[in-house]
């Protein structure tokens, strides 16, 4: 079992937002994370991370047990994150930001990163600050994908992104996952999309799982996509 | 003709000294967020630490004075900056502040406030036309000069200056990355202690060593920081060299208090003009219009 949640509570300070969330995954499986604005989903990766504090509960990563506020520890058992601002490393360049990731990389990619987005292979050495919304969230995925992880965890894939990036992200997402056996994490505001990149979804409210199943059948289950409405 | 080039060689040698001063600054500031104001205050333990150790030989002296700035760094950082850096930038500027005013008294009980002063290990001069300047200040400039172009190549042509960098441009996304902020922070804060004791150290020579010898250098070490744009590590020293350009300008005109007076009014009206400070890569500078 790559990833093994047990009753996870998170916040920030004193507020509780998670409210005892499981949930396991297995090595190259997808999970979409849906559910209203402000029901906890960025509060949980954020917790899972290591980047809010997890008051109760424990995550396993292939069985090796991962301390609260350890997003090292995460990185050294191949997990990594793109977080919903991106997280570019602005006054570094493009090509430095991969190199960045490849320096610390878990493994070795199989992802040939500028083949996967031709748009950063042009703007190599332009500071990754200066590029466009759908640029950087390029950059923020093929940094992650450079790795070499065995489970990435996106938060906000298609946020402010024109539909053209959104698709050529979605196709990179599906081939990468599907071919090289990557778990995947993702959050979008989007359920359709989401559930078109994952096999697995789970939907959360008040902070916690109200319902999980398989993407193929709950894409068509009415009372399903009434719990995503707004 | 040689009162220029004595000029030039005046305020390449205050330049040079203060370059290394802001070099350090701008890396504190720039990974750990924190104002340090006790810079001036590391560069008089370099002087006494030079005056302590007059009679061994100089380059020996230098090399263990350097070593102590990096363990008091690593003490400073570990023992009290670690501490306060979530408790906001007060806190942070509050416990430099602390730590200066520890190092001067310090100083004063072990020294006294007297005047000290050590001797140069080179005594000669070189003779260039008709003008001679101090062999040791030669030396230092081409030295500070060699010393600052090494750190910029580490840090912007290394994989450990490229974490650094990461590290200073987005520390959480670092931490994703498994770059460690602790060790970072530690590592970052002792080289910077070490260089600013360093520069207290070459220039004591030069000095009336005293408690209070490196206030001096803490306002336009700051200036040449602010005027550079933020988290550039090349900046500082450009900033350095602009701040005392305008500075012996200034003074060509003008007596000390005047000039120091007017430099610092622009600087203040420069800053609040420009608060993000000057790109100095034109690169850079034209993709950001």
């Amino acid at each position: 079992m790559l990833v093994n949640a047990r009753d996870i509570i998170g916040g920030y300070g004193a507020i509780r937002i998670v409210n005892g969330v499981s949930f396991t995954l297995e090595a190259g499986e997808t999970l979409a994370l849906l559910g209203r604005n402000g029901v906890g989903k960025t509060t949980l990766l954020r917790t899972l991370m290591g980047l809010a504090d997890r008051f109760s509960g424990t995550l396993e990563i292939d069985g090796q047990p991962v301390a609260a506020r350890d997003p090292r520890k995460l990185a050294r058992l191949g997990v990594t994150f793109v977080p919903d601002n991106r997280g570019v490393f602005a006054r570094l360049t493009v090509a430095e930001n991969i190199e960045l990731a490849r320096g610390c990389a878990y493994a070795e990619t199989p992802v040939d990163v500028y083949a996967l987005f031709p748009d950063l292979a042009t703007r190599r050495d332009q500071p990754a600050g200066t590029l466009s919304g759908g640029q950087q969230q390029q950059v923020a995925i093929a940094r992650a994908l450079s790795v070499g992880p065995r489970l990435l965890i996106i938060d906000e894939l298609s946020q402010g992104l024109q539909p053209s990036i959104v698709q050529s992200l979605t196709q990179a997402l599906i081939e990468v996952t599907r071919q090289h056996g990557l778990a995947l994490i993702l959050v979008d505001q989007n359920p359709q999309l989401a559930m078109q990149i994952c096999t697995k979804v789970m939907v959360m409210q008040r902070g916690e799982v109200v319902a999980e199943g398989a993407s193929a059948t709950l894409a068509n289950d009415k009372s399903f996509l009434d719990l995503l409405i707004v | 003709m040689s009162g220029s080039i004595q000029v030039l060689l005046d305020f390449v040698w205050v330049s040079a000294g203060l370059a290394l001063v802001a070099f350090s600054l701008g890396l504190i500031l720039g990974e750990l967020k924190i104002v340090n104001v006790a810079q001036g205050d590391l560069m008089m333990v370099g002087a006494y630490c030079m005056y302590s150790m007059r009679a061994l030989p100089f380059a020996l002296a230098l090399l263990i004075t350097f070593i102590i700035g990096l363990l008091l760094g690593l003490l400073l950082e570990r023992g009290v900056l670690r501490w306060v850096y979530d408790k906001g930038f007060i806190a942070t500027l509050l416990a430099t502040w602390g730590i200066g005013i520890v190092l001067e008294q310090v100083a004063a009980v072990l020294f006294t406030v007297s005047q000290k002063g050590i001797d140069p290990p080179l005594s000669g001069q070189i003779v260039i036309g008709e003008l001679t300047y101090p062999t040791y200040r030669i030396v230092v400039i081409c030295g500070i000069a060699a010393l600052l172009g090494a750190l910029l190549l580490l840090v912007y042509r290394t994989s450990l200056g490229l974490r650094l960098r990461a590290s200073i441009d987005n520390v959480e996304m670092a931490a994703i990355m498994g770059i460690s902020p602790q060790r970072t922070f530690a590592m970052v804060f002792s080289v910077a202690t070490a260089l600013a004791v360093l520069a207290g150290a070459l220039i004591a020579p030069t000095l009336a060593i005293t408690p209070t010898l490196g206030l001096s250098f803490l306002a336009p070490a700051f200036f040449a920081v602010l005027v550079a744009k933020q988290g550039s590590l090349a900046g500082p020293v450009i900033g350095a060299v602009a701040v005392e350009f305008t500075f012996t300008m200034l003074q060509a005109y003008l007596n000390v208090t005047m000039a120091e007076a007017i430099l610092f009014g622009l600087l203040a009206l420069f800053i609040a003009i420009k608060p993000q400070g000057i790109s100095w890569s034109w690169k850079t500078a034209r993709r950001e219009t």
